[in-house]
C-alpha cells in the first residue's frame, strides 16, 4: 500500500513549519508561508473525507427534492429534479460530485 | 532592488516632500493580514535622528471589497482626539499618481491585534476591553453624523431603509462573485427580504467591521479601533450584531470577541446609546451578519480561483468562515422553523 496523499500533506506541512519557515526573514513571508503551512495541514485532514461528505450531501439533497416533488407545481422544476434523478455519474472524482452538487 | 525597498525609497521621497523636510528610511515591513489593502509598518528619522513610525496602506490592484480610502481617512479624521481611539492621520492620496496606488499615512499605534479565533487572546483582560469595546461602539452610534469629515461617507443619500440598502448591497457581491449557488446562503437571502426589520431608530455611524482582530490594545486598554474601509452611515443595530456574531467568540456563543458576556454587553450598548434593542429587528440583523460575512468569504474565494489576489487568507476565508457562517445560517433558520410550528 503506497503512503497516503493526506499523510504526504501533513509532512509537507510540518516541514514548511519545522524546516523552511525559520529560514525566512521578513515577518511578512514568516506569516504567509505559515499559514500554506496550515492550510496544507487543514487540507490532510479533510481530503480523506472529501469525496465521502460530497457524496452523502447530493444523496440528501436527492432525497428531499424527491419528496417534495408532490408540492412542487412548476413543471420546468419537476423536470430537472427527474433530470437528476435519472443522471448516472461517469465518476466519484470530488469534481464530478461538486458538478451534480450544483445541478441539484 | 526588490519591491519593498523599492517602495520605501519612493516613500521616503513623497514623505519628505510632504513635510519639506529631509527624512531617511530605518525600516520597512508589510503586515501580514487583511486582503483588501497592503499595510506596511515604517520607520523613519529626521535630520536629528528622531524617529517616527508609520502605517502606510495602499490600496490592491485586486482588492477583496472595493471601497475608496476616502471612507476609511475620514472615519478617522471624525474620531481624532476623542473617545474612540483611532490612529493619528498624517495624509491621504486618492490618485496613483504618487505612489503607483491610492493610499493612506497614519502614525503607528503601539499595541498588539489578535486573531479573531483566539479565544484567550485578551486574557487577562477580557473584563477591562470588554468594558471599552462595547462603550466605544456605543460612542461610534452617538457620534454626530453631521461632522463634516464624515460627509464622504457612502450611505449619506440613501432614503430608504438602511437594512434594504445593506442587503442589496452584498446580495450583489454575491451575484457578482459566486462560482456557484449555495442554497443555504439563498434560503437566508429569502428569508431577510421576506422578513424585514422595522426601521433603524436613527442613522448612525456604522463602523462595517467592529470585531475582535480589528483593534489594537496594549495590556488592559484599548487603544485603536481600526480597519474602517466599509463604514457607512447605517442601523445602530447592523454593527452590534456584527459585533456578536457567533463566528467571533465561535468557542464561546455568549462571549461575543471573546471579551465579555452578550447581556452585559449588551446592557453596555444601551446605557451608551439610550436605544432600547428591538429584539426582532436585532435577529434580522443577526441573520444579515451572516449573509454579509459570505458575501465577504465567497468574494475572497473568487480572488483566490479567478487567481487575481491567491494570497493564503482568501484560500482561508472561503474555507473556514464561510462553513461557519453557513452552520450558523442553518441553526437560525431551523430555530425559526420550529418557532413556527409551535
Amino acid at each position: 500500500m503506497k503512503p497516503d496523499l493526506n499523510t504526504a500533506l501533513m509532512f509537507c506541512a510540518q516541514e514548511i513549519g519545522t524546516l523552511f519557515l525559520p529560514l525566512l526573514e521578513k515577518e511578512y513571508d514568516q506569516s504567509r508561508l505559515g499559514s500554506w503551512g496550515g492550510l496544507m495541514l487543514l487540507s490532510s485532514l479533510q481530503i480523506d473525507g472529501a469525496a465521502d461528505n460530497l457524496n452523502k450531501q447530493n444523496k440528501l439533497m436527492m432525497e428531499w427534492l424527491k419528496r417534495s416533488k408532490k408540492s412542487i407545481q412548476s413543471k420546468t422544476l419537476i423536470q430537472k429534479i427527474e433530470e437528476c434523478e435519472s443522471m448516472e455519474l461517469p465518476d466519484i472524482k470530488i469534481s464530478t460530485l461538486d458538478n451534480f452538487n450544483q445541478k441539484t | 532592488m526588490n519591491n519593498e525597498a523599492q517602495l520605501g525609497e519612493d516613500f521616503i521621497k513623497y514623505y519628505s516632500d510632504l513635510n519639506q523636510e529631509p527624512f531617511s528610511l530605518g525600516s520597512i515591513s508589510r503586515i501580514f493580514g487583511g486582503a483588501s489593502r497592503e499595510t506596511y509598518r515604517l520607520s523613519v528619522f529626521n535630520k536629528d535622528l528622531d524617529e517616527t513610525r508609520l502605517i502606510y496602506r495602499r490600496s490592491q490592484a485586486s482588492a477583496l471589497i472595493e471601497t475608496d480610502q476616502l471612507t476609511e481617512y475620514s472615519a478617522y479624521m471624525a474620531f481624532q482626539n476623542s473617545k474612540v481611539p483611532v490612529p493619528k492621520t498624517i495624509a491621504i492620496e486618492e490618485s496613483a499618481d504618487s505612489l503607483g496606488a491610492p493610499f493612506i499615512i497614519m502614525e503607528e499605534l503601539l499595541g498588539e491585534a489578535a486573531s479573531p479565533f483566539d479565544q484567550a487572546a485578551y486574557s487577562p483582560y477580557e473584563e477591562e476591553l470588554g468594558h471599552q469595546f462595547w462603550n466605544i461602539l456605543g460612542e461610534i452610534v452617538i457620534k454626530d453624523t453631521n461632522d463634516p469629515n464624515l460627509s464622504f461617507i457612502p450611505g449619506r443619500e440613501f432614503e430608504g431603509p438602511s437594512w434594504k440598502r445593506e442587503l442589496d448591497h452584498w446580495v450583489e457581491v454575491i451575484r457578482q462573485d459566486s462560482f456557484g449557488v449555495e442554497p443555504i446562503l439563498e434560503a437566508a437571502i429569502r428569508e431577510l427580504y421576506r422578513n424585514p426589520p422595522k426601521d433603524a431608530v436613527k442613522k448612525c455611524l456604522v463602523h462595517g467591521d467592529y470585531r475582535n482582530g480589528n483593534f489594537l490594545s496594549k495590556d488592559d486598554s484599548l487603544i485603536g479601533i481600526l480597519d474602517w474601509e466599509m463604514a457607512h452611515i447605517g442601523d445602530p443595530l447592523e454593527d452590534l450584531a456584527w459585533a456578536t456574531s457567533p463566528i467571533w467568540c465561535w468557542k464561546d456563543h455568549n462571549r461575543p470577541s471573546y471579551l465579555i458576556q452578550k447581556e452585559k454587553a449588551l446592557t453596555i450598548w444601551q446605557e451608551k446609546t439610550q436605544i432600547k434593542i428591538e429584539e426582532e429587528s436585532l435577529a434580522w440583523w443577526d441573520l444579515f451578519a451572516c449573509v454579509k460575512g459570505l458575501a465577504i468569504w465567497t468574494s475572497a474565494g473568487n480572488e483566490f480561483i479567478s487567481g487575481s489576489n491567491t494570497d493564503p487568507i482568501n484560500l482561508f476565508s472561503a474555507w473556514i468562515p464561510g462553513d461557519i457562517h453557513l452552520e450558523i445560517i442553518l441553526e437560525t433558520l431551523e430555530e425559526k422553523l420550529i418557532k413556527n410550528e409551535t
